[in-house]
Parts: structure tokens; C-alpha cells; sequence
């Protein structure tokens, strides 16, 4: 048989599997190590600190957990959040991911390794990204082959749209979440395959896992019924189906009630009925299965129409009647939004106001996914190529994966691994088409140089499939014989006519094509290497909590305006003062200020929240009883037109204003905070709403006097402030960070000689004018 | 036509299908289905005494029935596994792999429905 | 100061031995120390050549100052041809056989030129006692005008005394240095004002130095250190929750029974008289340094102890207090009286360094350092206004004795003196004014002819309270708690210091809230208040590594700091590492900031192996000091390494309480001891250091490493057992 380069042959092939399995197992290693080491950017760029909003929540439940053990944690009730209200923590999140950094920080100090528990929580998601490449290896290897796993698990590593989350710091749910999706699906891809109840237990097991982890655990509980459905439907029913599917769903669904937080929604709520029907069906199937195996095919027949009929009807009837009673819940906002956009936007504007439950945006894809979007279709055909159970499963996560990514950014997550995992098939079959040594024996001349020509060249421009048509079609001679031995179904015969369709023999002839192939591949994935980097070290490692910018002479400056703030209020104010702020910076302030908040970035409580709006958005006459009601002593807020910090509450404040009508329509009406022309302006031809509201005076209040008469300009709304700054009455200037990005202020108490306080500042002021200074607005000494 | 025959048809069909399953299988399959139709009859035992009386202690409920449930399926796919028709399907599940699966599976079951019962 | 000849003679020692001590930072890494065990081999005779050489080694480094008159190599060719060098007969200089005993002193002046022998004497008292470089060094920057030529003659002298008397270059001191006036030039008429003239003189005076081998600073040093390693007193059971007995000086004093002391006092309350006693009160923030000076005269002959009393309060102020004979440097001996409250007064006895005849004088300089002792007034300030600070004290300094004439002077950090009290009814002890105010300064007195004022009568009588309110630019600061932790690990040769620090304002309260336009406009005009405090400069040692400053929420971004190389050994560390510390906001009066502050040294830097007693000494400083910070509770923990036996230590100054705990971290089998001491009131004065001195056998440095791969190969071998496992249960369930 004739090569295109000549082989070693005197290799004994056991000399060869070994060599093989350990340059795989260092293969993995080194995989891992580039995962994490991506990943530690931000520790490098800035310093190991926790990341964002939601992770310093988990950080500070870690610490309790740390600290108090476990049973207290179980049951903890916060009462500085929601301020009057309070949280019952312990049952209201995910405890999956504070167990774990606690299991792994008792573990240390179990060795006397007197690690922080900080570091253990900054160092959590580049740890658990490794392991998320191994459990990728797993899976792509039972879809393809070892090299496939391997190509898989190095794009898990680096891929942006993964590390965006899982960076060092950012330590939130999806930093596990992800591996244990992709375990979970391994362990199940397995039990399908070997029709084993151990690894549905296990699936289970880490369903469980997941269940306390994410919130997306639903993905699972849905993505898995659904291949089992497919699969009954395509007539592919097997014993092995049904012993993988009951088993995990029995003890998964067990399981997943044992969360506090998850509860009895497994059984109630609409989301996991698909599971719960399938079961029933599947149940039903392989009863039928037995009768059929011990009856004829004609009386079957007749069990079969009227059992089916009866049964449906009676589930149909039983789900509606369920439904009806109230025993299931509908569908909840959230699920609605993933079908209709437009429907949070109406109805539920708190989901809608985060900004990474928006549409994607076309360019966000190619950032994270670079040419993997390209391999990607390639990879999900050839999984039509051939046509296993397990091919099914990748085919329709990547349907369903990619429509969620399109909705809501934040679910591109859920689409990257498929992607890897595709995209490593398609590459793989691409490579080891070319690098494959053999040459078809028969010699046709034209016909296959002239495909060999078409071959190489768009191997190039991302045009994958084109070269692998016939790679995989002479593969799939050899592989229809193991595959007809295997499925005994209608698929076998199918395969069989199309290999004999295409049985002559194809491949590549000579060393320059392969050769050409072979480079610009390696090209591509140089490319995809440093645009990782890149990203990854520019867009994704920034803790928003400190901002770099960079001085004059290029070297890095920290505006650290955020932690002065926070720590200020910490060392300077008393324990239980209440800060009342915009949600985005609840758990900040309870994190780092250790304060008591009004509301924070779990939004279960819509009232509140709009509360807050309601205070934020109206004047300091209506806002002043509100905020003595929750007994408010500081307000905080975040201004950026100093620097231009366009993360600001001013850019939030819409958001604020809609939340707050959606509850007091007739007192907050959106309309009226824009200009006449319809604009949303801060300068002097700002609606009167706009320049009265609490926000817009805290935000500019004393801003104009910074420029000592010279025309104020705000840097991020690249508009002018009004000559005549804002005065405030109620409130008092406490604190404002270095960059005037966080501004505190103080809710003055009644008068003491009870005037209300307007009139008790004009008396004060009124005083202060006749001594010498007209122009500063002291504010009066109580 | 299928409502004047069906109750002959549908009887002996049944008959036919009793006849057959009980000369087919061996003992040691029947015995697995005795087991099995003992737990379906506690499941329905339990859900109807939830229907009907009351499911008051919910979480004890779930748990006694979800245990009855995954103890059938477990105990239908030992079955199934250990079913020398589907010997093909099952290639790398021997018969003794088949029980220690369902014993881990079982066990894990029970240790989540113990936790559950409260 | 009129004396025809004033002349300073500073202790004078001829060169000892070298000591025993190795510096030599290869004791400290086990790594060589094991090897150092394990082969014994001859290693006394290259150690002391190892000094010499080291020392060599630095002077030509240049780490001598750059001044040398006679630069390294020529020292050498002076040395090895000195035929060539000095042209004198051969055979006389042969160094092993001299005929003359070899010269121990050079002696050298500058000529007689124009000017006063006031102005030149005190170039003379600056230099007296220094190592010559260190005096060349002082009179480059000396701003005096007779510097310059000090520094020539100096240098000369220096020359000369390498070359001709052969004294040994490195260890020579300005034994004594005096200045004696010359002829005076005619006198000539100075014309003044209505009439009047003046006589102008044109002194002439000289200045004369003395060179001889003494003790260079870090011999000073090195003794220093061993006088304390000698006072160390063993710690008893290396148990927790007993304190270790360690009794220092003064508490042994106050243990004495007390009545004999009061007996004893009684009877020598005679024996001296005060000709006058001069307060000097140097108002600052939070510390107030009070010096008195005593000029005494003994009024019996034989008379070695002297006693001094303070004031009640003035007592409870006072952190620290040090007695010295003037112009001396070595701190006297002080025992303090038992307090007892029925006299609102102390007494401390301070042994004279020997015994005064009848009628001879001697003048004791008493100084103490104050905390608390002043507070803000008005009580709150806000952004714009000033800080005013009240300080309190009392107006007669008491003493057992009869005193001639007492004065009291007030020094305010500026003149801008808000107001001070004007005593009353003094008319038997002066006539005209009782406070006077010049410039910074408030005078109470001359007073003359006090009688015995340590007792309750006088007290009750004549004493009272004198108040001065002025205004202070800096920040008050107060360290309201600090907790330091020093680790020694010998494996790293690593001396790891962390510090936790909760910083406070004691200036005036903010009155009113912080508006950062203020502060910024007052940044923008250099005008900043003076009681915000927006960062603050700490003197870190040479050499250190990776320091980290951090808070509770991650570590703070705005701090930098600049590190100076290590020193050399046998070189004293003339520079510091400074950070510039910058909180995460402006501290203003009665804000807080906590920070946690740390830093790895080289242990060789501090610590040495005693290769006679097998012992490592290591010296760990109390605290980094704080220019005009007081620190009101220090609570200071020492963690000796792994296995460390024999823990002796002896602090500067007694600790409030001590005690020895187990402390375990980085992989520790059997935990490591600590010892902690707790202080209050610590000043700048109190940045000294505790020396601890310890024993670590082989074992305990191979301890370590022994366990954790004990515990990798038992991990490894269960695995290994593992797998076989497994593969057994495969068999039996396929």
C-alpha cells in the first residue's frame, strides 16, 4: 500500500499505544496549564480581587461559610440586606459554589496550609476551567476520537467566550457550572452508550451537583428529555435508552429537590414537566417494547392504538388539570423572555435593565468564538455524516444552544462548549484526512487532483467542509462495516447504500497539498491562539471594581475610586447606618462597606426596588419621606462625568424611572424626564423632572463649582452643565471619592427646632450671606 | 368495527399474552417482575392515599413514592440487562456488572431519599 | 561656656579582640549549616580573616565616605613601602620590633585663625567622640563656616596619622577635640547710635583634635549587643498561659520592699542642692519632649545617688524617661520609687557615675518623652479652619532638694501662641513677671530660692497649673492599635514582618462633612488643612523584599515605595527604604484607617549564629517608628522556626505582659513557639529592638521536610494500592 511519506515499521504497536496515551496524557496537562495560566491575567494586570457585582455576594457567603461552619450557613438569615425586610440567604441561592471553595479552604488549613479564603475564591474558576477541558476531552472523545478530545479541550481552554467568564475573580456560578454541564452530558453520553445504570447514578450525581450550582441547571433537565424524545421518535428506542434515562431521571429529580432554593419545582413547575413526560413515555415504550416481544405483531397492533390513545389523553388531561388547579406553575417571566425579546422589555424591565440579558450582538460572536464559528457548522455535519445517538445529542445542543446564545448574551456560554466540541470534529477529520498516509491505490488521474486542487484551496478562507466531503466518505467506508455491526436498526442499511454508493476508494495524492492544508490550519490556529490572548488580556480581564487608565508616560494607573468609597464607609460611619444605593452595587456595599442596603443584585423583590427608583427619580420634597420611612442615613451614587466613567447612574437612570412606573405609574412617568424634542439631556435644556430629581442633583451637585467658572462639561454625556449648579436641602455632602465617581451623601434629621428643613437652610444660608461669601452654598450646621 | 370485537379480541389477546410471557420467561425474570408489581402497587397505593387523604408531610410523600419509582426503574433496567434476548445491546454489561450497578444505584437512591424524608 | 578651655573627652577604648560572632549570612541557610555540621573542618582561622577581609572589603567598596583623604590603594602603598613613603632610617620601622613604644594618639591643630572661639567650639563638641569619617562627614555639610577648614585638618590629621604613627585607618576616632583662643587682634571702635560706641574684638582661636584607634560605630554597636545578649535571663517553661518571669531593672527596683527605699530617701534628701534646674517643654501633636537639666552640688561628700521627682500626672504621661550626665551618651542607671498615692508625687533614684566630692557640681539631664498630654481645642474644626491644641502641665519642677533658680520654657511649634496662663501670688519667689512670651517661646520664671518642693505641703501651696494654647500645622496622629508579627524562617533565610495598624486622627473632630472640592482647591493652593492627613512617609529598613500594604478590601494601589540596597556587613545601614504611604482617602480629625503593612528581609541582615554556643541570635525592632505618632497598645509576636529550644530573649525596655504560645502554620507537624510582648504608649524613642536568642537542631530543620514527603509517598502509595484494588473488583464483577 503506497504512502505519501514513509513511516517508522519497525514500531510493536504496544511501543506505539503507550507513546500515544502518554504524549495524550501531557498533551493534557500542558492544555490545562494553558487554561489556567490564560486565565490569570487579571491577578497579573491588577491584583488578586474579587471581580464584578454578583461574586462579591458569593465571596462574602464564603466567608460565613469559612468562618461559621456549615449548619450556620445553611440557615442563615442576613438581615442587612433589603433593609426592612431582610434575606433569608441560606435558602435563596445556589450553595453549590461556596460549598465547594469551603470543602476545598477546610481542606487546607486541614494540612496547616494557612491559605486566604480570598485566594481560594479568586483561584477557583481558572482550577475548575481545567477540569472543564478534561471533561470536554471525555466527551469529544466518545463523539470522534482521543485527537478530536484533545483539539476540543485546548479550544475549552482559551476560547474567549469561556474564559469571559471564568477568568481569575470572577467568581461566580458559572466558573463550575460549565464543567459540570459538560461532565454531566459525558456521563450520560456513556450510560447511553453502554446502557450501564452506574453512569446514569453518576450523571445524576453530578446533575445533583449542578442543581445546587446553577440556576441553569434547567438546560440539562430539558436538553437531555429532548435527545431522549428524538430518539424515540426516530424509532431508535433501545433497552440501553431506557435504562440510562430512568435511571438518572429518578435519582436526579431526587436529587435536585434535596436544594433548599430548587425545592419542589422539579414536580411543580412547567420547566421540568418534559422531563417528567418523557419518563412517563418512556416508561410506556418500553412496556410496550415487552409486550410486543411476546405477542404478535397484529394483536400489538391493536394493545398498541388503544393503550397510546387512552394514555395520551389521559396525560393531556392530567397536565391541564394540574396546570389549572395551580399544582404546576406556569412558565415564569424569565422563560417567557427566551422566546419573545421584546417580552422583558414590557413586563419584566429589572431582566431587561441587565445588560447581559440583551441580544447578542452579530460582532460579540466572532470576538469569542473567532473561527470556531466557522468550523462549527463544518463539525455539525459531520456528525450528520454518521449518525450515532451521540451525534443526535451534539446536533440538537448546537440548535438549541445557538438559538439561547442569540437571545441573551450571558447564554452564549452554554453555546461555547458545543461549539469547541464541534469545531474539534470538523478539524480533526480535516487533519487527519491530510495527514493521513495512506494513498488510494487506484491511480484515476484527473477527477481526484482536480478535487485534490479544489481541496486545498479554500482550506483557507474557513470553508472547512468543503475539503472533509471526501475524507469522510472514504472514512465512512470503514466505518459503516463497524456501524452496520453495531446498529441493527434501518440506520445500518442506509449507511450501507451510501458507502456502496460511494465505495471507489478516495483520498490525496502527495506530500503539497497535505502540505498546504496542513499549514494553513496550523496558521488559523495560531491566529485563534493570539486573538485569545488578546481578548482575553484586553476586554475580559478587567475587574470593574478598579479601573486602569494609563499615564502620560505609558505606565499603569489604578483609579481606585470604588474601594475609597466603600472603605470610608466602613471605618467612618456607624454599623447600622442604612446606605440606599441603585441594585448594581447591593452586594459591593455589602461586601466591602459591610453596611446595611436597601436592595442588591438579587432582585426578588420588585417593590423595593422600584422604591428606590421612585426615590431616585423624584424630587427632594417627595423622595425625603421615603427615605425616612426605611430610615436611610447615606445615599450613594455613582457619577462618572468627571472622568468619564460611562458606567454611570446617570446613564442608569431610565432604567430607574421605568422600573419605578412600572409600580407608580401615575406618580413617575418616563416621558417626562426628556426634552421636548424627546432627548435625554442633563444640560440646560433638561425637563424640569430630570434637573429636580434626587439623582440628577446628587450627581451634579457642587460639579460646576470644580471649574471655577469656566463652562462645567460632562465627559460622558459630552453635554454642558447648567452655570447654576443644583442645591440640596435634605441631604448633605459626606463623602466623594478622589475622581468624583462615587458621591455619599447624608439624610439630614428633622430640624430640631422643627422647621422643615428648607426653610431652616434658606434661614442658615441667609445668615452665611450676610457675612462675606455670596457664592458658596454652605450648607447649614445642625 | 373495533368496538363490537374489541372486548373478545382485547381478552384473549390478553390471554395470549399472559400465555406467552408465562412459558417464555424464566423463573428468575419472573421474580423480577413479582418485585416489580409489588412496587407499583405501593406507588399506587401511595399516590392515591396523596389524592385522596392528604399530602400534608409533601417532602415525606415525594420521598416514599419517588423511592418506589426509581426502585421499579432500577429494578426494570437490572432486568432488562439481565435479559439474555438483549444480550447484543448490552455488550460491555455483564449480568454481574448489571447488579452491582443497580446496588449503587440503589443505595444512592435511599441515601437522597432518607435525606429528603426529614 | 566662659571656661578658658573646654575640652570633651569621649570614653576611649583600645581596639579588643574581634568577637566571636560569624557574620555571615551561610549560618543562616540550613542548607550550608548542615553542610557546615556535617563536615567539620577547620573553620575558626578563615573566620577571622573572613572579618578582616569583609572589612577590607567594604572600605574599598567605597561604602567608606566618599571624603577619604587617602583613598584605599595608597593606604596600601603607604603600608607596604613605607621605605619609599617616609624617608627615615631603615630598621626603625620595623613593625615586629619597634625600639619606641608604638604611638597610640595623634594629635593635631589647625592654626590660629579669625574667629570666635564660641562659634569654632561648637564645631569641636560636634565632632568629639566620631569616627574621623563620620566627623569629615559632618563638617562637609555643616553649615558652619569654620567647617570647611575642620574638614581639611581633619582629613590631614587623618593622613598623617596613617602614614607617620601608623595608626590603623579604619578605626580612628576623634578622641578629643578642644579649641583655645589665640591673640586677639587691636580692638577697634564700633560707632552706634546717639553718641554711644561699642569696642569691637577680633578673636583668633584655634581648634585641636586628638586621633585614636577607638571604637568604630558598629564596635559600639556589637557591644551594645552583647551587653544585652549578657542581661538576657532565661524564659522559663515554654508553656502557654504563664508569662515568662523576666524581670528587668526597674521592676526588680520597684519590687525591693519599699520602706527602706522611703528610709533611705529621707536620709539622703541633704545631701545635694539644685543651683538651678532648666525645664525646656518642646511642644508638639501627640508626643511633648520635656529635657530638664539639674545642675547639682553636692552638699555632702560621698554623695552617688541623686534623686529626682516628678509630678503625678506628669508621671502617668510620661512613656519614656532617660537620665544622662550632660554632654555624655551612656544612660544612668534609674530606680523608680514604689508609687503610692497618698503623695501626689514619684521619685526615681539615678546612681551618679561616681561618687561627687563635697561641693563639686555635676549637671543631669533628664529626659522624657510625654503622650496624651495635649488635646484639640476648640474640640471640633471644620475643613477650612485651623488646629488648636491646648497642653497642660505643672508650674514648679518639684525636687527633694533646695533650688536655686528654676525656669520653665515653652517651646510652640510656631509663634502663632493662642494664649498662655500667667501664675499668681509668686511674690516670694520672683518680682518682676512670672511668664513672658518671645517669639515660640513662653518662659515661666527665673524663680529662685524653691525650697524642698517634693512634698504635699509645697504642693498644696505654690504648685499650680500652667496652660498654653497654640496652633499646630501637623496632623495628630494616634496608632491606636499595633500588631506586629515577625516570622523567622531559616529555610528561606527569611525575616517576614507584618504589621496591622489602626491609624487615628486625634486632631479636632471634622465638623460639618468632608467636600472633596475643598480638599482639592487646598491641594491646588498648597494651602492643605492641617489636620487632614493625606499620606505619611515610614522609614522601612535597607534591603527588604516584596512589601505588600493592603486593607481589608485588597491592597491599596496608591502607595509607592523607593528600597535601598542592603548593607554590607559590618557597615552601619545609613539609608532607609522610604514608602510613601497613601490611604485610600484623607484622614481627617477623628477618621480611622486600618492597613496592614509587611515586608520580607534578609535574615542575615538581622540575626547571627553563635558558633560557640551553637545559638542564633536575632534582633527583631519593635515597631517602625512614626515621626509624632504615639502608639498606644503595640502587642509585638516573635515565631521562631520549627523546633526551636532554648528561646532566651531580652526586650529594651520591660513589656507589660509577655508570654510563649504555640503557633502553627505552613506545614508545621508540631507548631512553632511565639513569644509576644504587649507595650502602651510606644514613641519614636521606643523603636529599639528585642533579641532573641534560640537553639535549632538538625533534626528540627530536617523535620520539615522529612514529614511532607512522608506524606507525598504514603499519598503515592495509596494510590498505587488503590489501583490494584480496583482492578481487583473489575475481576470479580466482569
Amino acid at each position: 500500500m503506497p504512502t505519501a511519506y514513509p513511516l517508522p515499521t519497525n514500531l510493536s504497536p504496544a511501543t506505539v499505544a503507550n507513546t500515544a496515551s502518554l504524549i495524550r496524557i501531557v498533551a493534557l496537562a500542558l492544555i490545562s496549564g494553558a487554561a489556567i495560566a490564560s486565565r490569570l491575567f487579571a491577578v497579573i494586570n491588577f491584583e488578586s480581587i474579587i471581580h464584578e457585582f454578583d461574586p462579591w455576594f458569593n465571596y462574602r457567603a464564603t466567608r460565613v461559610l469559612a468562618s461559621k461552619g456549615f449548619y450556620e450557613f445553611w440557615n442563615w438569615f442576613d438581615p442587612t440586606a433589603w433593609y426592612p425586610l431582610g434575606r433569608v440567604v441560606g435558602g435563596t441561592l445556589y450553595p453549590g459554589l461556596m460549598a465547594t471553595s469551603g470543602v476545598i479552604y477546610n481542606l487546607l488549613h486541614a494540612i496547616n496550609l494557612p491559605v486566604d479564603i480570598r485566594n481560594i475564591c479568586v483561584l477557583l474558576a481558572p482550577g475548575f476551567s481545567a477540569l472543564t477541558a478534561w471533561a470536554t476531552y471525555m466527551f469529544t472523545k466518545e463523539m470522534k476520537d482521543a485527537s478530536a478530545g484533545l483539539l476540543a479541550a485546548a479550544f475549552i481552554g482559551i476560547v474567549p467566550g469561556y474564559i469571559s467568564r471564568s477568568v481569575a475573580g470572577s467568581y461566580d456560578n458559572e466558573a463550575i457550572a460549565i464543567f459540570l454541564l459538560m461532565i454531566t452530558f459525558y456521563c450520560w453520553i456513556k450510560a447511553l452508550k453502554q446502557g450501564s445504570a452506574l453512569f446514569g447514578t453518576v450523571a445524576a450525581v453530578f446533575y445533583f451537583y449542578m442543581v445546587a450550582a446553577w440556576g441553569g441547571y434547567a438546560f440539562i433537565t430539558n436538553m437531555i428529555p429532548l435527545h431522549a424524545l428524538v430518539l424515540i421518535l426516530m424509532g431508535r428506542f433501545s433497552s440501553r435508552l431506557y435504562v440510562a434515562y430512568s435511571s438518572w431521571y429518578a435519582i436526579g429529580t431526587l436529587a435536585s429537590m434535596q436544594v433548599p432554593f430548587v425545592g419542589f419545582q422539579p414536580v411543580k413547575t412547567s420547566e421540568h414537566m418534559a422531563a417528567l413526560g418523557v419518563f412517563g413515555l418512556l416508561q410506556i415504550v418500553a412496556f410496550a417494547q415487552l409486550v410486543r416481544s411476546h405477542v404478535s405483531s397484529h394483536q400489538f397492533q391493536k394493545l398498541l392504538a388503544t393503550g397510546v390513545i387512552s394514555i395520551g389523553i389521559l396525560g393531556a388531561m392530567a397536565f391541564v388539570l394540574l396546570t389549572y388547579k395551580g399544582w404546576i406553575a406556569p412558565w415564569t417571566g424569565r422563560f417567557y423572555s427566551l422566546w419573545d425579546t421584546g417580552y422583558a422589555k414590557k413586563y419584566i424591565p429589572i431582566i431587561a435593565s441587565v445588560s447581559e440579558h440583551q441580544p447578542t450582538a452579530w460582532p460579540s460572536f466572532f470576538m469569542d468564538l473567532q473561527f470556531l464559528v466557522f468550523l462549527f457548522p463544518a463539525g455539525v455535519i459531520l456528525c450528520f455524516r454518521e449518525l450515532r445517538d451521540e451525534h443526535l445529542f451534539v446536533i440538537i445542543y448546537a440548535v438549541v444552544a445557538s438559538y439561547f446564545a442569540g437571545v441573551m448574551v450571558r447564554l452564549m456560554l452554554t453555546l461555547t462548549p458545543v461549539v469547541c466540541v464541534a469545531s474539534a470534529v470538523a478539524l480533526s477529520t480535516l487533519l487527519d484526512t491530510f495527514v493521513d498516509p495512506t494513498e488510494p491505490e487506484v491511480v484515476d488521474d484527473t477527477r481526484s487532483e482536480s478535487g485534490a486542487s479544489t481541496i486545498s484551496a479554500p482550506g483557507t478562507n474557513g470553508a472547512a467542509p468543503s475539503p472533509t466531503t471526501p475524507a469522510t466518505t472514504s472514512k465512512k467506508a470503514k466505518k459503516a462495516a463497524a456501524a452496520a455491526a453495531e446498529h441493527p436498526t434501518t440506520l445500518s442499511d442506509i449507511l450501507a447504500s451510501s458507502s456502496t454508493k460511494t465505495a471507489k476508494p478516495k483520498g490525496i495524492y502527495g506530500l503539497d497539498t497535505r502540505i498546504m492544508v496542513v499549514l494553513n490550519t496550523i496558521c488559523m490556529l495560531a491566529f485563534f491562539v493570539s486573538h485569545c490572548t488578546w481578548v482575553t488580556s484586553s476586554a475580559y480581564s478587567s475587574p470593574s471594581v478598579v479601573l486602569a487608565s494609563s499615564n502620560p508616560d505609558g505606565s499603569q494607573h489604578i483609579i481606585d475610586d470604588f474601594r475609597e468609597a466603600y472603605y470610608w464607609l466602613r471605618q467612618n460611619t456607624p454599623e447600622d447606618a442604612v446606605v440606599m444605593s441603585w441594585w448594581d452595587y447591593g452586594y459591593q456595599i455589602a461586601g466591602m462597606a459591610d453596611r446595611p442596603t436597601l436592595v442588591d443584585n438579587n432582585t426578588w423583590n420588585n417593590t423595593h426596588i422600584a422604591t428606590v427608583g421612585k426615590a431616585m427619580s423624584s424630587s427632594e420634597e417627595v423622595a425625603y419621606p421615603i427615605l425616612r420611612k426605611h430610615d436611610v442615613s447615606y445615599i450613594l451614587v455613582i457619577f462618572g462625568g468627571l472622568i468619564g466613567y460611562s458606567g454611570d447612574d446617570i446613564n442608569k437612570f431610565l432604567w430607574m424611572v421605568r422600573i419605578a412606573q412600572g409600580v407608580w405609574p401615575d406618580e413617575v412617568q418616563e416621558p417626562s424626564f426628556f426634552t421636548p424634542q424627546g432627548e435625554y439631556k442633563v444640560d440646560d435644556n433638561a425637563s424640569p423632572a430630570m434637573r429636580n430629581s434626587l439623582m440628577y442633583k446628587m450627581s451634579y451637585y457642587r460639579f460646576v463649582d470644580l471649574f471655577g467658572g469656566a463652562q462645567a462639561m460632562d465627559r460622558v454625556r459630552q453635554q454642558q452643565v447648567p452655570k447654576v449648579g443644583p442645591t440640596l436641602d435634605y441631604l448633605d455632602e459626606a463623602f466623594t471619592s478622589e475622581n468624583w465617581i462615587v458621591r455619599i451623601y447624608e439624610v439630614k434629621k428633622e430640624d430640631s427646632l422643627g422647621r422643615d428643613l428648607k426653610s431652616a437652610n434658606a434661614f442658615a444660608q441667609g445668615k452665611k450671606r450676610k457675612r462675606s461669601k455670596p457664592t458658596t452654598r454652605r450648607r447649614a450646621i445642625l | 368495527m373495533a368496538p363490537k370485537s374489541s372486548p373478545p379480541a382485547a381478552s384473549n389477546v390478553v390471554h395470549s399474552l399472559w400465555k406467552a410471557y408465562s412459558d417464555q420467561t424464566s423463573d428468575r425474570m419472573k421474580f423480577i417482575d413479582a418485585f416489580l408489581v409489588f412496587l407499583m402497587l405501593s406507588g399506587v397505593a401511595q399516590f392515591l392515599y396523596c389524592v385522596l387523604v392528604t399530602d400534608y408531610p409533601f417532602n415525606a410523600f415525594l420521598a416514599g413514592f419517588s423511592s418506589n419509582v426509581g426502585q421499579f426503574v432500577l429494578t426494570a433496567s437490572l432486568r432488562s440487562q439481565v435479559n439474555p434476548e438483549n444480550k447484543n445491546e448490552f455488550k460491555e454489561v455483564s449480568p454481574e456488572r448489571a447488579f452491582a450497578d443497580f446496588a449503587l444505584g440503589s443505595i444512592v437512591l435511599h441515601f437522597f431519599v432518607y435525606n429528603f424524608l426529614g | 561656656m566662659h571656661q578658658r578651655r573646654c575640652k570633651v573627652v569621649c570614653a576611649m577604648h583600645i581596639h579588643g579582640a574581634v568577637n566571636n560572632f560569624l557574620y555571615s549570612a551561610s549560618f543562616l541557610n540550613p542548607l550550608n549549616w548542615v553542610k557546615e555540621k556535617l563536615v567539620p573542618s577547620i573553620r575558626e582561622k578563615p573566620s577571622q580573616e573572613e572579618v578582616e577581609a569583609s572589612k577590607k572589603q567594604a572600605a574599598k567598596e567605597g561604602n567608606r565616605s566618599v571624603f577619604e583623604a587617602t583613598p584605599g590603594p595608597l593606604v596600601r602603598q603607604a603600608r607596604g613601602k613605607w621605605g619609599l613613603a617616609i624617608p627615615v632610617k631603615k630598621g626603625v620601622h620595623v613593625p615586629n620590633k619597634p625600639h619606641k613604644p608604638r604611638p597610640t594618639a595623634h594629635k593635631y591643630s589647625t592654626a590660629n585663625f579669625k574667629i570666635s572661639h564660641r562659634k569654632l567650639n561648637m564645631l569641636g563638641r560636634q565632632i568629639a567622640g566620631k569616627p574621623v569619617d563620620y566627623a569629615i562627614l559632618q563638617m562637609q555639610f555643616s553649615e558652619k563656616r569654620a567647617s570647611s577648614r575642620i574638614m581639611n585638618m581633619l582629613a590631614t590629621a587623618k593622613d598623617h596619622a596613617v602614614r607617620y604613627k601608623r595608626l590603623s585607618e579604619p578605626k580612628l576616632v576623634v578622641a578629643e577635640s578642644w579649641v583655645s583662643k589665640g591673640p586677639r587682634g587691636p580692638k577697634r571702635l564700633e560707632p552706634r547710635g546717639r553718641g554711644h560706641f561699642g569696642i569691637r574684638t577680633h578673636p583668633n582661636s584655634k581648634l585641636t583634635v586628638v586621633l585614636k584607634e577607638g571604637k568604630t560605630v558598629e564596635e559600639q554597636k556589637k557591644e551594645e549587643r552583647a551587653r544585652k545578649i549578657r542581661k538576657i535571663v532565661s524564659a522559663a517553661a515554654t508553656r502557654e498561659d504563664v508569662p515568662i518571669r523576666n524581670p528587668s531593672p526597674t521592676s526588680l527596683g520597684a519590687a525591693v520592699h519599699s520602706e527602706q527605699l522611703w528610709k533611705l530617701a529621707e536620709s539622703k534628701f541633704q545631701s545635694f542642692e539644685n543651683t538651678a534646674i532648666v525645664r525646656t517643654v518642646e511642644l508638639g501633636g501627640s508626643v511633648v519632649h520635656v529635657t530638664t537639666t539639674y545642675a547639682i552640688k553636692a552638699t555632702q561628700p560621698g554623695a552617688k545617688v541623686y534623686t529626682i521627682a516628678l509630678g503625678l500626672e506628669e508621671k502617668q504621661k510620661t512613656s519614656w524617661l532617660e537620665v544622662k550626665v550632660k554632654g555624655q551618651q551612656t544612660p544612668l542607671d534609674v530606680v523608680h520609687y514604689p508609687l503610692d498615692t497618698s503623695r501626689n508625687f514619684q521619685l526615681l533614684d539615678v546612681a551618679l557615675p561616681d561618687v561627687l566630692s563635697l561641693n563639686s557640681t555635676l549637671n543631669l539631664v533628664l529626659e522624657t518623652l510625654q503622650t496624651h498630654a495635649t488635646f484639640p481645642w476648640p474640640k471640633q474644626a471644620s475643613q477650612k479652619e485651623d488646629q488648636a491644641l491646648k497642653y497642660q502641665t505643672d508650674l514648679f519642677v518639684l525636687s527633694p532638694y533646695h533650688t536655686g533658680v528654676q525656669r520653665t520654657k515653652v517651646k510652640a511649634p510656631t509663634p502663632r501662641v493662642i494664649s498662655y496662663t500667667t501664675p499668681e501670688n509668686l511674690q516670694d519667689f520672683t518680682l518682676d513677671a512670672p511668664a513672658s512670651k518671645q517669639g515660640a517661646t513662653v518662659t515661666y520664671g527665673p524663680y529662685s530660692d524653691i525650697p524642698t518642693s517634693s512634698n504635699n505641703k509645697f504642693i498644696k501651696e505654690h504648685q499650680q497649673p500652667i496652660t498654653v494654647h497654640y496652633f499646630h500645622e501637623q496632623p495628630v496622629l494616634e496608632i491606636s492599635k499595633l500588631t506586629r508579627t515577625a516570622e523567622i524562617s531559616h529555610w528561606g533565610a527569611n525575616l517576614n514582618i507584618q504589621d496591622n495598624l489602626v491609624l487615628h486622627n486625634a486632631g479636632p473632630t471634622l465638623k460639618g462633612h468632608f467636600s472633596r472640592l475643598e480638599h482639592q482647591s487646598q491641594s491646588y493652593f498648597k494651602r492643605p488643612a492641617p489636620h487632614a492627613l493625606p499620606a505619611l512617609t515610614l522609614h522601612l529598613p535597607p534591603g527588604i523584599r516584596n512589601t505588600y500594604y493592603y486593607d481589608l478590601i485588597g491592597n491599596v494601589s496608591t502607595s509607592r515605595l523607593r528600597i535601598a540596597p542592603a548593607a554590607p556587613k559590618n557597615q552601619r545601614a545609613s539609608r532607609y527604604s522610604v514608602l510613601e504611604l497613601r490611604p485610600r482617602y484623607p484622614i481627617l480629625g477623628g477618621w480611622n484607617y486600618t492597613f496592614t503593612l509587611g515586608w520580607d528581609a534578609p535574615l542575615s541582615d538581622s540575626a547571627v549564629y553563635d558558633r560557640s554556643t551553637g545559638k542564633y541570635i536575632v534582633e527583631v525592632p519593635i515597631m517602625t517608628p512614626i515621626p509624632g505618632a504615639v502608639v498606644n497598645s503595640a502587642e509585638v509576636s516573635i515565631v521562631l522556626p520549627e523546633g526551636a529550644t532554648g528561646v532566651e530573649f531580652a526586650p529594651p525596655f520591660p513589656a507589660v505582659a509577655n508570654r510563649i504560645s504555640t503557633h502553627t502554620t505552613y506545614l508545621d507537624s508540631m507548631g512553632r513557639p511565639m513569644l509576644t510582648f504587649e507595650y502602651e504608649n510606644l514613641t519614636i524613642m521606643h523603636a529599639q529592638s528585642i533579641f532573641v536568642s534560640y537553639k535549632v537542631p538538625l533534626a528540627a530543620h530536617l523535620r520539615k521536610p522529612f514529614v511532607v514527603g512522608v506524606a507525598f509517598f504514603s499519598v503515592f502509595a495509596l494510590a498505587i494500592v488503590g489501583r490494584r484494588i480496583n482492578l481487583t473488583i473489575h475481576q470479580k464483577t466482569l
